[in-house]
């Protein structure tokens, strides 16, 4: 049997697979009409590479639904579903691994309990799944809020600065990692991304799966906001010829990490975060 | 029902404090002893997230044992910092009920009079 998140997480890791297969071809055949003909040797590597981590992905998506619908085997239809809402909003929670796989064991043992007993899910955990997962994060000490999303938001930013300057390397063929800069263009689309997109499609992926679908086409409006934000930079190129602000935006090159400190400066504050937010959670229960 | 939950999730604290105090037991078992005593519109939902908070706050400790149903279940017992919380709830809600049932109580005698 398929819950709703079941579904949800297969077609998105189809969807994003597909794009990446897309977006793979189309810079390979790009860079074959610039470069006339020739690919340079990173350029191939990091396609494979992509394309590689594409189709893992798929399959371990894939993989872990079957393992864990092996795992769910002795629980009802109803309840499965119901298990399945609760743990998509404990898992996109800032919960740790071992907490999470906690909860899910307890909330089986639970369910499995009353399954026994004959009665329904909305007895054991009430009519409202989002409520209940709210309580259920909050005794944890999660509440999601601004300082929440700005913090997650700019993990995100920091793990793709670091990733991005690696891939240009690679992909121009620059023999320090140190010395690639990066088009402010792109820097702007991963802050876009990362602070408007993905905490979108995030929050309309949780109300779709707990049946709220206004809500859940927020997920639908993220994957446009991303196509907005390439539109901005689209335009911005559209625009250049005439202003002059467009020109020198796109002329600008960034170089995020000259130097090894500031790349180890930028890891340390990522984690630095993941601390932070650790200890925000764990405040209001002192 | 919406408000005298909200009222009672203060007590129900207490309450499970209480069912803890008198033997070990697991999340399901606390439910059901808490509809045995009248609390018919409790959940597990409800009372789920009351032992994760009562557990973080130090104040019961929980063990995993294995259960006929597959999972194991946490059982949850006192810790001595829960053991004074408990007495002091008994102490504050004596006092408030004793309070209460006063104010009712003119209040009843005052409707008859």
């Amino acid at each position: 049997m398929k819950t709703r998140r079941e579904k949800m997480k297969k077609s998105f890791s189809l969807v994003i697979a597909g794009i990446v297969v897309l977006l793979t071809g189309l810079f390979l055949w790009a860079s074959q009409i610039r470069d006339q003909g020739e690919l340079g040797s990173g350029q191939g590597v990091i396609a494979i590479a992509v394309l590689t981590l594409a189709g893992i992905s798929v399959f371990v998506v894939y993989w872990q639904a079957r393992s864990r619908n092996q795992k769910l085997k002795n629980l009802r239809e109803d309840y499965r579903e119901h298990l399945d809402q609760v743990m998509e909003w404990v898992g996109q929670s800032a919960l740790q691994n071992s907490e999470k796989r906690e909860i899910e064991q307890e909330l089986m043992a639970i369910f499995l309990e009353a399954q026994g007993a004959g009665r329904q899910p909305q007895s054991v955990i009430g009519e409202d799944v989002e409520s209940f997962a709210k309580d259920l994060l909050d005794a944890y000490g999660i509440h999601p809020g601004i300082l929440s999303y700005l913090l997650t938001s700019t993990q995100w930013v920091l793990m793709y600065l670091v990733i991005v300057q690696g891939y240009r390397s690679l992909r121009h063929g620059i023999g320090s990692y140190y010395a690639a800069s990066m088009d402010v263009e792109v820097l702007f689309l991963f802050a876009w991304i990362s602070f408007v997109t993905l905490p979108m499609i995030q929050y309309g992926g949780k109300a779709w799966v707990v049946g709220k679908r206004k809500q859940g086409l927020f997920a639908i409006f993220g994957f446009l906001t991303f196509l907005i934000g390439v539109g901005i930079i689209e335009g911005i190129h559209a625009v250049a010829d005439r202003m002059p602000w467009a020109s020198e935006f796109l002329g600008k090159q960034v170089l995020v990490f000259k130097h090894p400190w500031q790349l180890a400066i930028a890891i340390a504050l990522a984690f630095g975060i993941f601390w932070l937010k650790q200890w925000l959670r764990k405040k209001p229960l002192r | 029902m919406a408000k005298q939950t909200q009222m009672l999730k203060g007590v129900l604290e207490g309450c499970i404090l209480e069912i803890v105090s008198q033997e070990e037991t697991y999340g399901y078992a606390v439910c059901e002893q808490l509809i045995q005593a009248g609390f018919s519109h409790i959940n597990e939902g409800i009372v789920y997230p009351i032992l994760i908070r009562l557990e973080k706050k130090g104040w019961l400790q929980a063990e995993k044992r294995p259960s006929p149903y597959g999972p194991k279940r946490k059982y949850y017992q006192l810790t001595e910092m829960g053991k004074r919380e408990r007495m002091e709830f008994i102490l504050r809600w004596t006092e408030t009920s004793r309070r209460v049932n006063q104010i009712l109580e003119r209040r009843i005698s005052d409707e008859n009079t």
